[in-house]
Protein backbone atom coordinates (compact mmCIF):
# COMPACT_ATOMS: atom_id res chain seq x y z
CA UNK A 1 0.00 0.00 0.00
CA UNK A 2 1.06 3.31 -0.94
CA UNK A 3 0.80 6.63 1.71
CA UNK A 4 -1.95 7.98 0.51
CA UNK A 5 -3.98 4.01 0.22
CA UNK A 6 -3.16 4.59 3.94
CA UNK A 7 -3.81 7.57 4.82
CA UNK A 8 -7.44 6.71 2.73
CA UNK A 9 -8.14 3.55 4.94
CA UNK A 10 -7.30 5.27 8.55
CA UNK A 11 -9.94 7.84 7.10
CA UNK A 12 -11.99 5.24 6.64
CA UNK A 13 -11.61 3.73 10.16
CA UNK A 14 -11.93 7.39 11.78
CA UNK A 15 -15.37 7.49 9.71
CA UNK A 16 -16.75 3.99 11.44
CA UNK A 17 -15.71 5.01 14.72
CA UNK A 18 -16.73 8.52 14.83
CA UNK A 19 -19.24 8.84 11.97
CA UNK A 20 -20.43 12.22 13.00
CA UNK A 21 -17.05 13.72 12.24
CA UNK A 22 -15.99 15.97 9.52
CA UNK A 23 -12.76 14.62 8.39
CA UNK A 24 -12.51 16.52 5.64
CA UNK A 25 -9.86 19.27 6.93
CA UNK A 26 -7.98 17.33 8.86
CA UNK A 27 -4.54 18.21 9.63
CA UNK A 28 -2.06 15.48 9.42
CA UNK A 29 0.17 17.32 11.50
CA UNK A 30 -2.04 17.63 14.68
CA UNK A 31 -2.93 15.31 16.98
CA UNK A 32 -6.10 13.54 15.82
CA UNK A 33 -7.62 14.35 19.32
CA UNK A 34 -7.00 17.87 18.79
CA UNK A 35 -9.57 17.91 15.78
CA UNK A 36 -12.25 15.52 16.51
CA UNK A 37 -13.70 13.85 19.83
CA UNK A 38 -11.48 11.02 20.02
CA UNK A 39 -11.04 9.13 23.53
CA UNK A 40 -8.55 6.25 24.34
CA UNK A 41 -11.43 4.16 24.31
CA UNK A 42 -12.06 4.89 20.24
CA UNK A 43 -7.88 5.06 20.39
CA UNK A 44 -7.72 1.27 20.70
CA UNK A 45 -10.86 0.57 18.47
CA UNK A 46 -8.39 1.98 15.30
CA UNK A 47 -5.52 -0.71 16.57
CA UNK A 48 -8.20 -3.03 16.73
CA UNK A 49 -9.21 -2.24 12.88
CA UNK A 50 -5.87 -2.28 11.91
CA UNK A 51 -5.42 -5.54 13.46
CA UNK A 52 -8.32 -6.54 11.95
CA UNK A 53 -8.35 -5.87 8.21
CA UNK A 54 -4.28 -6.28 8.27
CA UNK A 55 -3.72 -8.87 10.74
CA UNK A 56 -1.50 -6.44 12.01
CA UNK A 57 -0.06 -5.81 15.58
CA UNK A 58 0.95 -2.76 17.02
CA UNK A 59 2.59 -2.80 20.08
CA UNK A 60 1.52 -0.68 23.53
CA UNK A 61 4.73 0.95 23.24
CA UNK A 62 4.46 1.72 19.26
CA UNK A 63 1.28 3.48 20.48
CA UNK A 64 2.54 6.91 20.62
CA UNK A 65 3.53 6.99 16.99
CA UNK A 66 -0.49 7.11 16.20
CA UNK A 67 -1.10 10.38 17.57
CA UNK A 68 -1.50 11.55 14.34
CA UNK A 69 -2.31 11.17 10.85
CA UNK A 70 1.20 12.01 9.42
CA UNK A 71 2.63 9.87 12.30
CA UNK A 72 0.01 7.20 11.77
CA UNK A 73 0.83 6.73 8.16
CA UNK A 74 4.78 6.62 8.48
CA UNK A 75 4.51 3.61 11.23
CA UNK A 76 2.23 1.94 8.89
CA UNK A 77 4.03 2.42 5.38
CA UNK A 78 6.97 -0.10 6.09
CA UNK A 79 4.49 -2.60 7.54
CA UNK A 80 1.82 -2.48 4.97
CA UNK A 81 3.97 -1.69 1.73
CA UNK A 82 3.72 -5.74 0.79
CA UNK A 83 -0.46 -5.69 1.96
CA UNK A 84 -2.87 -4.73 -0.84
CA UNK A 85 -5.31 -2.11 0.18
CA UNK A 86 -8.50 -4.37 -0.08
CA UNK A 87 -6.74 -7.35 2.03
CA UNK B 1 -18.23 -30.96 20.71
CA UNK B 2 -16.64 -28.63 23.55
CA UNK B 3 -16.58 -24.61 22.61
CA UNK B 4 -13.89 -22.51 24.32
CA UNK B 5 -15.05 -18.81 25.33
CA UNK B 6 -12.01 -16.84 26.07
CA UNK B 7 -15.07 -14.75 28.49
CA UNK B 8 -17.99 -16.06 30.06
CA UNK B 9 -19.92 -13.35 31.25
CA UNK B 10 -23.03 -13.67 33.93
CA UNK B 11 -26.11 -11.30 33.16
CA UNK B 12 -27.84 -10.13 29.84
CA UNK B 13 -28.68 -7.21 30.73
CA UNK B 14 -27.40 -3.99 29.91
CA UNK B 15 -24.42 -4.47 31.16
CA UNK B 16 -23.40 -7.90 29.89
CA UNK B 17 -24.67 -7.45 26.57
CA UNK B 18 -22.25 -4.56 26.26
CA UNK B 19 -19.39 -6.16 27.25
CA UNK B 20 -20.03 -8.76 25.56
CA UNK B 21 -20.41 -6.83 22.24
CA UNK B 22 -17.05 -5.18 23.48
CA UNK B 23 -15.70 -8.39 23.41
CA UNK B 24 -16.74 -9.50 20.81
CA UNK B 25 -15.42 -6.30 18.76
CA UNK B 26 -11.69 -7.40 20.10
CA UNK B 27 -12.40 -10.80 18.63
CA UNK B 28 -13.33 -12.63 21.78
CA UNK B 29 -15.01 -15.60 21.92
CA UNK B 30 -17.84 -14.60 24.35
CA UNK B 31 -20.57 -16.68 26.39
CA UNK B 32 -23.58 -14.66 27.98
CA UNK B 33 -25.45 -16.87 30.59
CA UNK B 34 -28.92 -14.93 31.59
CA UNK B 35 -31.09 -17.40 33.89
CA UNK B 36 -34.19 -15.45 32.95
CA UNK B 37 -36.34 -16.12 30.04
CA UNK B 38 -35.26 -13.10 28.27
CA UNK B 39 -32.90 -10.60 27.85
CA UNK B 40 -32.16 -7.04 29.20
CA UNK B 41 -32.25 -7.46 32.82
CA UNK B 42 -33.46 -4.56 34.56
CA UNK B 43 -34.25 -3.28 31.48
CA UNK B 44 -36.69 -5.84 30.25
CA UNK B 45 -40.45 -6.42 29.91
CA UNK B 46 -43.17 -9.03 30.91
CA UNK B 47 -45.94 -10.01 29.06
CA UNK B 48 -49.47 -10.09 30.59
CA UNK B 49 -52.53 -10.67 28.33
CA UNK B 50 -51.13 -9.80 25.17
CA UNK B 51 -50.15 -6.82 26.51
CA UNK B 52 -46.12 -6.08 27.16
CA UNK B 53 -44.91 -3.87 30.65
CA UNK B 54 -42.15 -2.34 31.04
CA UNK B 55 -39.77 -2.98 33.70
CA UNK B 56 -36.92 -0.20 34.19
CA UNK B 57 -35.87 2.62 32.17
CA UNK B 58 -39.00 4.75 30.95
CA UNK B 59 -36.41 8.02 31.08
CA UNK B 60 -32.56 8.80 30.59
CA UNK B 61 -31.00 11.63 31.58
CA UNK B 62 -27.93 13.33 29.94
CA UNK B 63 -30.41 13.49 27.03
CA UNK B 64 -28.35 15.09 23.81
CA UNK B 65 -29.40 15.54 20.07
CA UNK B 66 -28.33 13.58 17.35
CA UNK B 67 -25.16 14.40 15.89
CA UNK B 68 -23.84 15.57 19.52
CA UNK B 69 -20.33 14.65 19.91
CA UNK B 70 -19.40 14.94 23.05
CA UNK B 71 -21.07 13.72 26.43
CA UNK B 72 -21.86 10.17 27.70
CA UNK B 73 -24.60 9.38 25.39
CA UNK B 74 -22.54 10.40 22.36
CA UNK B 75 -19.57 7.65 23.86
CA UNK B 76 -22.01 4.85 24.66
CA UNK B 77 -23.38 5.10 20.81
CA UNK B 78 -20.11 5.37 19.37
CA UNK B 79 -18.55 2.15 20.99
CA UNK B 80 -21.66 -0.03 20.68
CA UNK B 81 -21.64 0.99 17.40
CA UNK B 82 -25.47 1.92 17.46
CA UNK B 83 -27.21 4.91 16.14
CA UNK B 84 -28.80 7.60 17.64
CA UNK B 85 -32.59 6.15 15.69
CA UNK B 86 -32.12 2.78 17.58
CA UNK B 87 -32.79 4.28 20.67
CA UNK B 88 -35.89 6.16 19.52
CA UNK B 89 -35.38 9.02 22.04
CA UNK B 90 -37.69 12.09 22.56
CA UNK B 91 -37.20 15.00 24.46
CA UNK B 92 -39.10 15.32 27.23
CA UNK B 93 -41.76 17.68 27.38
CA UNK B 94 -42.07 18.64 30.80
CA UNK B 95 -41.87 16.97 34.41
CA UNK B 96 -43.32 18.13 37.36
CA UNK B 97 -41.94 17.77 41.25
CA UNK B 98 -44.92 18.23 43.25
CA UNK B 99 -44.51 18.33 47.37
CA UNK B 100 -46.88 19.38 49.82
CA UNK B 101 -46.64 23.32 49.47
CA UNK B 102 -44.57 23.69 46.46
CA UNK B 103 -43.99 22.63 42.94
CA UNK B 104 -41.27 23.33 40.58
CA UNK B 105 -41.59 22.23 36.69
CA UNK B 106 -38.72 21.89 34.87
CA UNK B 107 -37.92 21.34 30.47
CA UNK B 108 -34.27 20.36 29.52
CA UNK B 109 -33.82 23.56 28.51
CA UNK B 110 -32.15 24.33 32.34
CA UNK B 111 -32.74 28.20 32.10
CA UNK B 112 -36.21 27.62 32.79
CA UNK B 113 -36.05 25.12 35.81
CA UNK B 114 -33.85 28.22 37.17
CA UNK B 115 -37.01 30.77 36.92
CA UNK B 116 -39.03 28.15 38.54
CA UNK B 117 -37.46 28.31 41.75
CA UNK B 118 -36.36 32.10 41.73
CA UNK B 119 -40.23 32.02 41.13
CA UNK B 120 -41.09 29.66 44.20
CA UNK B 121 -37.57 29.80 46.67
CA UNK B 122 -37.02 33.26 45.81
CA UNK B 123 -34.67 33.62 49.12
CA UNK B 124 -32.43 30.78 47.70
CA UNK B 125 -32.18 31.18 43.98
CA UNK B 126 -29.01 33.28 45.02
CA UNK B 127 -28.06 30.06 46.64
CA UNK B 128 -29.11 27.71 44.14
CA UNK B 129 -26.84 29.82 41.32
CA UNK B 130 -23.94 29.71 43.55
CA UNK B 131 -24.35 25.84 43.60
CA UNK B 132 -24.66 25.16 40.05
CA UNK B 133 -21.18 26.84 39.71
CA UNK B 134 -20.22 24.76 42.14
CA UNK B 135 -21.10 21.70 40.55
CA UNK B 136 -19.51 22.72 37.05
CA UNK B 137 -16.60 23.12 38.32
CA UNK B 138 -16.63 19.42 40.36
CA UNK B 139 -14.74 16.85 38.61
CA UNK B 140 -16.54 14.05 38.82
CA UNK B 141 -13.81 11.73 37.40
CA UNK B 142 -10.94 12.75 39.79
CA UNK B 143 -9.63 9.86 41.57
CA UNK B 144 -7.42 11.56 43.91
CA UNK B 145 -10.59 13.26 45.39
CA UNK B 146 -12.52 12.00 48.33
CA UNK B 147 -15.89 11.22 48.35
CA UNK B 148 -18.20 13.73 50.21
CA UNK B 149 -22.14 13.48 50.48
CA UNK B 150 -24.15 15.59 47.60
CA UNK B 151 -27.01 16.51 50.23
CA UNK B 152 -23.70 17.92 52.36
CA UNK B 153 -22.70 20.17 49.47
CA UNK B 154 -25.97 20.99 47.87
CA UNK B 155 -27.52 22.30 52.58
CA UNK B 156 -24.24 24.73 52.09
CA UNK B 157 -25.67 26.40 49.58
CA UNK B 158 -29.72 26.11 49.96
CA UNK B 159 -30.72 27.12 53.24
CA UNK B 160 -34.67 25.67 52.70
CA UNK B 161 -35.24 21.72 53.86
CA UNK B 162 -38.18 21.39 51.43
CA UNK B 163 -35.96 22.79 48.43
CA UNK B 164 -33.02 20.26 49.17
CA UNK B 165 -35.43 17.51 49.51
CA UNK B 166 -37.29 18.29 45.91
CA UNK B 167 -33.94 18.85 44.61
CA UNK B 168 -33.18 14.91 45.99
CA UNK B 169 -36.51 13.56 44.86
CA UNK B 170 -36.04 10.25 43.77
CA UNK B 171 -33.86 9.69 46.60
CA UNK B 172 -36.49 10.50 49.09
CA UNK B 173 -39.08 8.59 47.34
CA UNK B 174 -36.93 5.86 48.02
CA UNK B 175 -36.29 6.17 51.12
CA UNK B 176 -37.87 6.40 54.58
CA UNK B 177 -37.70 10.33 54.29
CA UNK B 178 -40.60 9.70 52.38
CA UNK B 179 -43.41 9.57 54.94
CA UNK B 180 -42.45 13.08 56.00
CA UNK B 181 -44.34 14.54 53.16
CA UNK B 182 -47.01 11.81 53.35
CA UNK B 183 -45.92 9.93 50.29
CA UNK B 184 -45.40 6.11 50.28
CA UNK B 185 -41.87 5.05 49.51
CA UNK B 186 -42.17 3.53 45.82
CA UNK B 187 -41.36 -0.39 47.11
CA UNK B 188 -44.27 -0.23 49.10
CA UNK B 189 -46.64 1.47 46.55
CA UNK B 190 -45.92 -1.21 43.93
CA UNK B 191 -46.13 -4.19 46.14
CA UNK B 192 -49.44 -2.75 47.57
CA UNK B 193 -50.95 -2.10 43.92
CA UNK B 194 -49.27 -5.02 41.36
CA UNK B 195 -48.99 -7.83 43.75
CA UNK B 196 -49.86 -9.82 41.32
CA UNK B 197 -48.45 -9.00 38.74
CA UNK B 198 -45.19 -9.24 40.89
CA UNK B 199 -45.94 -13.08 42.10
CA UNK B 200 -46.87 -13.78 38.31
CA UNK B 201 -43.40 -12.83 37.13
CA UNK B 202 -41.70 -14.79 40.34
CA UNK B 203 -43.91 -17.76 39.17
CA UNK B 204 -42.22 -17.44 35.31
CA UNK B 205 -38.73 -17.36 36.44
CA UNK B 206 -39.46 -20.45 38.58
CA UNK B 207 -40.45 -22.59 35.97
CA UNK B 208 -37.28 -22.19 34.15
CA UNK B 209 -34.77 -23.76 36.94
CA UNK B 210 -32.62 -25.08 33.95
CA UNK B 211 -31.78 -22.20 32.81
CA UNK B 212 -29.64 -21.73 34.88
CA UNK B 213 -26.25 -22.11 33.66
CA UNK B 214 -27.46 -22.51 30.03
CA UNK B 215 -25.66 -20.59 27.12
CA UNK B 216 -27.91 -18.15 26.08
CA UNK B 217 -28.58 -18.11 22.33
CA UNK B 218 -28.73 -14.94 21.21
CA UNK B 219 -29.46 -15.16 17.68
CA UNK B 220 -33.00 -16.14 17.24
CA UNK B 221 -34.38 -14.41 20.60
CA UNK B 222 -35.10 -11.17 18.75
CA UNK B 223 -38.39 -12.71 17.57
CA UNK B 224 -39.93 -11.43 20.56
CA UNK B 225 -41.10 -7.92 20.79
CA UNK B 226 -38.52 -5.50 21.75
CA UNK B 227 -39.07 -3.90 24.60
CA UNK B 228 -39.95 -0.22 24.48
CA UNK B 229 -39.62 2.39 26.71
CA UNK B 230 -36.52 3.78 27.12
CA UNK B 231 -36.10 2.68 23.31
CA UNK B 232 -32.52 1.06 23.67
CA UNK B 233 -33.28 -2.33 22.64
CA UNK B 234 -31.40 -5.43 24.05
CA UNK B 235 -32.26 -7.00 20.70
CA UNK B 236 -30.30 -4.44 18.77
CA UNK B 237 -27.28 -5.31 20.85
CA UNK B 238 -28.37 -8.97 20.70
CA UNK B 239 -27.86 -8.94 17.02
CA UNK B 240 -24.65 -6.50 17.29
CA UNK B 241 -22.88 -9.67 19.40
CA UNK B 242 -24.21 -12.10 16.50
CA UNK B 243 -22.52 -9.60 13.96
CA UNK B 244 -19.22 -9.30 15.88
CA UNK B 245 -19.01 -13.14 17.33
Amino acid sequence: MTSDQIRQVILDILGRIAPDEDLTDLDDARPFREQMELDSMDFLDIVMELRKMYRIQIPEEDYPNLNTMGGTVEYLLPRLKDVPVGA
Amino acid sequence: MAVRYDTVIIGAGMSGLSAGVRLAYYEKNVCILERHTTIGGLNSFYRLRKRNYDVGLHAVTNYAEPGTKQGPLSKLLRQLRMKWEDFDLRPQLQSSIVFPGATLHFTNQFNYFVEQIASAFPQQIDGFRRLVTRIAEHDALDLERQSVSARQVVSEYIRDPLLVDMLFCPDVLRQRDAARYGFQPVRDYVQEHFPRRIRSAVRRDSTHPEAAGEALQIAGRASETSCGGSGDSPEQRASDLCAFG
